[in-house]
């Protein structure tokens, strides 16, 4: 019985974790995307497939001409504006498969910035570079990209999304690494200008403008590169989001229903086994209520043990399977703070606690109500 | 303490033939007086047990009354009743009565746990007495017949009541056990107390103050 309660406990605890892990992860992509629009090359969003390079964290890269950014600062309704520089390494020392590169430019960037600050604390330097959360790299440790020697200046708090694998660096830090990647030929763009290529240009739009005139403006005038709509690429997250969420806590739901009846089955077989033993307590002066409560406390007891086994077994595996839950949903996937799950796992402990008392009130009663007489004289 | 059980009778409804109704003990009378050990046998099936445990106030009589010191114990609430057979009553009852998850000196405590109370030393004074030091950590699985019905006896001591039930406390017993135990029994009623023991054991007369017979439902003697 105690295992039933733990499997209750842990249902509970482990669906509500894993629910609240996909919202924040959605929020945190939310977050870091910190634009209306990004602008990219046309083949990035066919060739390179840019929305699976943000949300699902397959490297790659693309680049355009520079002239775009001072086209685009033309553009009616743009209000902030920034490049970005993209490059995926071959290997590092840091990480056993390839890494996303992603260059900001200190001067107007508005969007990695200020979360980097967070961690860093002041501004990164050329040739300095800044890791995501899940990368084997720390603070004062050198890197190699293409032969050029990185020191890693901060690590990044985990996020739950792509930019938990990615490498920041300033603009003139990549674009030096993009002319070492074209000097050994480990770049498809062989005839791209280092110094003047761009991948992405971030923009958010000027108040009083609407995101999609300006997004419509952009494409309409220009072919070679395409702007999208920050919540356009992510629409698709919070579909798959709002599905999977719901699958989870539907099956939460059926589980714990399933687990409360096997656990009154369970409780009503386990007093029934012990009539004899109540009827002696009865003959030795217990009352009907205290036979009732002390059904009741050890139903509780026992849940109790449950539920604490059953909270902490769940904290183990989504703790040591959350990297596993992520790339099999393939979305953004944050586990929650230490106080935000310290909550999650109080409110499962009473949940389960209380499922235990409810399934024990049956035979709570049924023990109250015990012919003593009959089963002693019977020998049951 | 005197207990007198005036024109009590039981009859049960039998549930499957619906109101078909039977007499488990026709209308009788006796009283119990301190100091006596009064045996009641008969044979099986005969409402021995129906009886003693409407005098020990587990089953209320469907008539009359069981007055203890001239008071009706069957007018007392489930609560009054429960603590008046805690506190003043012993019952040895038929068969394996031990909590198996309790070892035998918690079995023997079991009565004062219910209320809240300490009396171990009193309990290690009956283990001592009851000769059951060597198996008071054990489990009631591992005990023989004979152990398990001097831990019954004990934990039905522990509460020092003025009257002692046993019912066939000498059922799946030895001669030897059988023996030991009618002494022990006799022992208290010389103490003072008020014995009463359902047998069906010839050798329980020689130990007895007042012997009743019970057959088919009615009390002679």
């Amino acid at each position: 019985m105690i295992l039933i309660a733990a499997f209750l406990s842990f249902t509970v605890f482990a669906g509500t974790i894993v629910s609240a892990s996909l919202r924040n992860g959605f929020a945190s992509l939310n977050d870091r995307l910190g634009a209306d629009i990004m602008v990219v090359p046309h083949e990035a969003i066919t060739k390179s497939n840019f929305e699976n390079m943000v949300l699902q964290g397959n490297v790659g890269y693309f680049y355009m001409d520079g002239k775009y950014v001072d086209e685009l600062k033309e553009v009616e309704g743009v209000g902030k504006l920034s490049a970005q520089y993209y490059l995926a390494s071959v290997k590092s020392g840091c990480c056993s498969m390839r890494v996303q590169i992603i260059g900001f430019d200190p001067e107007t960037d508005f969007a990695i910035q200020p979360w980097i600050k967070k961690a860093n604390g002041k501004p990164v330097g050329y040739m300095d570079v800044v890791v995501g959360n899940d990368l084997n790299a720390f603070v004062g440790d050198e890197l190699s990209f293409f032969g050029e020697k990185v020191k890693v200046a901060a690590k990044l708090d985990k996020t739950g999304t792509s930019y938990d694998t990615a490498v920041f660096a300033t603009g003139d830090t990549v674009k030096q690494l993009i002319k070492a990647s074209l000097n050994k030929q480990l770049n498809e763009y062989a005839d791209i200008d280092a110094g003047n290529a761009v991948s992405c240009v971030l923009i958010d739009v000027a108040e009083g403008y609407s995101i999609d005139e300006v997004v419509n403006d952009i494409n309409i005038h220009n072919k070679k590169i395409e702007a999208i709509r920050a919540s356009d690429m992510i629409s698709g997250v919070s579909e798959s989001l709002d599905g999977v969420s719901e699958l989870v806590k539907t099956l939460t739901a059926v589980i714990w229903i399933l687990a409360l009846f096997v656990l009154i089955i369970a409780f009503y077989m386990m007093t029934g086994e012990r009539k004899k033993e109540f009827a002696v307590m009865r003959v030795l002066g217990a009352s009907r209520k205290k036979l009732a409560a002390i059904v009741l406390s050890e139903g509780m007891f026992i849940s109790a043990i449950g539920c604490v086994t059953g909270v902490l077994f769940g904290a183990l595996v989504i703790v040591s399977f959350s990297g596993a839950i992520e790339s099999s949903l393939g979305l953004p996937f944050l586990l929650p703070g230490a106080l935000d799950t310290v909550l999650v796992a109080l409110i499962s402990s009473l949940l389960s606690i209380l499922a235990g008392a409810g399934a024990v009130l049956l035979s709570a009663g049924r023990i109250s109500k015990l012919d003593t007489g009959k089963i002693i004289r019977s020998g049951e | 303490m005197e207990i007198s059980a005036k024109d009590i009778k039981k009859e049960f409804i039998r549930e499957a033939a619906g109101t078909n109704v039977y007499t488990a003990v026709n209308t009788c009378s006796m009283e119990l007086k301190p100091g006596s050990l009064t045996v009641l046998k008969g044979r099986s099936g005969g409402g021995k047990t129906t009886l003693m445990n409407m005098l020990a106030g587990i089953l209320k009589p469907t008539e009359g009354q069981i007055l203890y010191d001239g008071r009706d114990i069957y007018s007392m609430n489930d609560d009054e009743l429960s603590e008046f057979r805690n506190k003043k009553t012993g019952y040895v009852p038929q068969g394996k009565s031990a909590v198996a998850s309790l070892t035998v000196r918690e079995n023997i405590l079991l009565p004062c746990m219910l209320f809240g109370e300490n009396a171990e030393d009193k309990a290690d004074d009956l283990i001592k007495r009851f000769d059951i030091e060597n198996i008071k950590n054990a489990y009631p699985e591992e005990l023989s017949g004979g152990e398990l019905r001097r831990m019954s006896i004990a934990r039905a001591l522990i509460r020092e009541p003025e009257i002692l039930f046993a019912d066939e406390p000498t059922g799946d017993l030895d001669d030897e056990n059988t023996e030991l135990v009618f002494k022990l029994l006799k022992e208290q009623a010389k103490m003072g107390k008020t014995v009463f023991v359902v047998t069906h054991e010839d050798t329980a007369e020689e130990y007895a103050d007042k012997v009743y017979l019970m057959r088919g439902g009615k009390l002679e003697g």
